[in-house]
């Protein structure tokens, strides 16, 4: 079409029409769905003609003219059942007919179904084939092609000369304190020296290993307040203050001991919850430590995937952090931390 | 050298229905695996303790809770050993005995068998924590035929009723279940989203592929998100086709499909939430093209206009 060279309006409408066109070409193809199929059987006897009912539910009913494509890969023999289908939909009516041609099989409606889109279609075709696996797909073809459905299923063929090698594998759970650079265990995290200048902090790495795509919950608990030597944590002068739960992190200067949790940084592959029960929200900035017969065991992290230990990435990190005023008594304060890993379900 | 795991048990978790007046043997294979430790044999020591859920999170209790005795399985175990000594890589088979009274309180049973190196606690010459760490193995049983399986819906919701930045955000959904029974209770099923008819649902997904259970007196969420497919184009059965997932708008309806107990009963609900998809960057990107057009159309019409001159 040769436009006027003036003729700027209809430019504008050719263009707006091919704008509105594509815009309701791509809307209208929003409802074309991949469709789940069944075959039965779904495992065939080599070399052996079989009849396999071929179902899924269609997205809408199929009218007269309407057709349905099954394609079978080289190799595989296609042929019509015996009785071939005509009552695609199991209402007691005849839909239509078939045919085979080379590897497809063709369904042609003569009549409209009504039960396409809740029970579902079903096609009888005939498959032969040596030993292997066989992709089975299928298109339709409806009067509006919006609803048009295409999906496939594999053909499992030959089980008779084979070798049937089995194994259990049991869900397994690992656990292990790493030092931070993951070269060692460990079993303790020093503070050092505290002083009111500065926070001191010290780091570990709780690596966990399971093949349970449950995942694994980390517990934490504590057998009281960080306290001076063999002062049994009887009063709040023995012991360097918890830190407040989302208070931030700790500052120097002002007597405050919490643990931060990496745990989604170093593990970008095996996503961890970190706990948020009252009062213990444990995260990357300083939360306090859970004592068990205050508090009891609380959830430190959760994960809900199967996990690799051997990966650094796939260890929390955490760290011990505190600082002490002028008015904490000298000593060498010390408690005891414990965690408990257990498989989630 | 073989790779540091620490302890490994295997299984973590064991399933039992228990007949009233019996005994379960049972057992779990521990194996020393700190391989970087010295010195290299590790004493282990074996307990027990009540484990549970609250508000949904899996807990372990020194003392059993207030009201929550009847789930209690420790009264019924007894080991076959409390303390083992292995070498760098060695396994051994933990028994244990489950003796059933003749006449248990009805319902789900939980427990879990704790295992923790002896030389745990690592000593300290100055200020700092001593760590100790435990792996436990799992005991989930019921007493046979006193089952009482009932369980509700409380919501099924999306994290917003309108998305304005799709196909940048994330459509999340959220199912809340509680389990009224006395056995842990397993929601199931998918999330279907479709403009009409849940036949021609242009995405769907389990909502629990991780088959977490909700123990008696508990509720739990399970949240899964839609979010669009990666790429302009994509590559199917039809050859090279656009990524539809970038033309999403509209008015979109989301049905649960949610497996869930009633009356001892496994029944399935729908539960449909709507929202919208409004995209901004899309409609933004359409109007643009078509501004340009005209804005285009109309320099062309001025320099046609000053070549007549």
């Amino acid at each position: 079409m040769k436009l006027p060279k003036n003729h700027t309006f209809a430019k504008r409408l050719l263009f707006s029409s091919i704008v509105a066109g594509f815009l309701y070409y791509t809307i209208s193809l929003v409802s074309a769905a991949g469709t789940a199929v069944t075959l039965t059987p779904a495992a065939l006897a080599a070399n052996t003609g079989t009849d396999v009912l071929f179902t899924y539910i269609s997205s809408d009913e199929y009218q007269m003219g309407d057709s349905i494509e099954i394609v079978a890969p080289a190799g595989v023999t296609v042929t019509n059942c015996a009785a071939p289908t005509t009552d695609a939909d199991g209402d007691t009516t005849t839909d239509g007919s078939s045919l085979v041609v080379s590897q497809t099989y063709t369904y042609l409606f003569s009549d409209d179904t009504t039960d396409a889109t809740t029970t579902g279609v079903s096609f009888c075709v005939n498959y032969e084939a040596p030993t292997g696996n066989y992709a089975l797909t299928f298109i339709d073809t409806k009067a509006n092609s919006a609803n048009n459905d295409f999906g496939g299923a594999l053909l499992y063929v030959g089980d008779a000369n084979v070798v049937v090698v089995s194994a259990q594998v049991q869900p397994i759970l690992s656990f292990t304190i790493r030092n931070a650079a993951d070269d060692g265990n460990t079993n303790s995290c020093p503070l050092g020296v505290l002083t009111p200048a500065a926070v001191s902090e010290c780091s570990y790495r709780l690596k966990i290993g399971t093949n349970s795509s449950s995942g694994y919950v980390v517990s934490i608990s504590s057998d009281g307040d960080l306290r001076r030597s063999g002062s049994g944590d009887v009063a709040d002068s023995e012991d360097i203050d918890r830190v407040t739960d989302e208070s931030g992190t700790i500052s120097a200067g002002t007597e405050a001991y919490g643990l931060a949790l990496l745990g989604n940084s170093t593990s970008t592959s095996t996503p961890v919850t970190e706990g948020t029960e009252t009062g213990f929200n444990f995260s990357t900035d300083d939360s306090p430590i859970p004592i068990e017969g205050t508090n009891g065991t609380k959830v430190l992290y959760t994960s809900t995937t199967m996990n690799d230990p051997t990966t650094l990435s796939h260890s929390a990190l955490v760290t011990h952090r505190a600082t002490v005023d002028t008015g904490t008594l000298t000593g060498n304060y010390q408690h005891l931390v414990t965690y408990t890993v257990i498989a989630n379900f | 050298m073989a790779r540091d795991y620490g302890y490994i048990i295997s299984p973590s978790l064991t399933r039992y229905t228990f007949e009233p007046g019996t005994t379960v043997r049972g057992k779990f294979t521990l194996t020393n695996s700190f391989v970087t430790d010295a010195p290299e044999a590790q004493t282990f020591i074996i307990s027990y303790r009540f484990i549970f859920q609250e508000q949904g999170k899996k807990n372990i209790y020194e003392t059993t809770p207030s009201g929550k005795g009847q789930y209690d399985l420790t009264p019924w175990i007894s080991l076959g050993r409390t303390e083992v000594t292995l070498g760098q890589n060695e396994s051994v088979d933990i028994p244990y005995t489950i003796t059933v009274p003749s006449n248990p309180l009805p319902g789900g049973k939980y427990a879990a068998i704790l295992i923790q190196k002896k030389s745990s606690g690592g000593t300290l010459t100055s200020s700092g924590a001593s760590l100790d760490d435990r792996v436990a193995y799992q005991i989930i049983g019921k007493v046979a035929g006193t089952e009482k399986r009932e369980s509700e819906i409380v919501s099924f919701g999306s994290d917003k009723s309108v998305y304005f930045m799709w196909p940048n955000e994330v459509v999340t959904f959220t199912i809340s279940a509680k389990n009224n029974g006395n056995v842990e209770f397993l929601p199931s099923g998918d999330i279907f989203v479709h403009q009409g008819a849940i036949t021609g649902a242009i995405w769907n997904e389990n909502f629990n592929p991780e088959q977490l259970v909700i123990l008696p007196e508990n509720a739990r969420s399970y949240s899964v998100s839609w979010e669009a497919k990666k790429g302009f184009f994509r590559t199917d059965k039809e050859g090279l086709t656009i990524n539809l997932d970038y033309f999403r708008i509209g008015k979109y309806h989301a049905t649960a499909k949610i497996g869930y107990d009633q009356n001892n009963n496994r029944v399935v609900a729908d539960r449909v939430v709507d929202f919208w998809i409004i995209p901004i960057p899309l409609l933004v990107a359409v109007l643009s093209l078509v501004a340009a057009g005209i804005l285009l159309s109309l320099v062309k019409k001025l320099l046609t206009k000053k070549k007549k001159k």
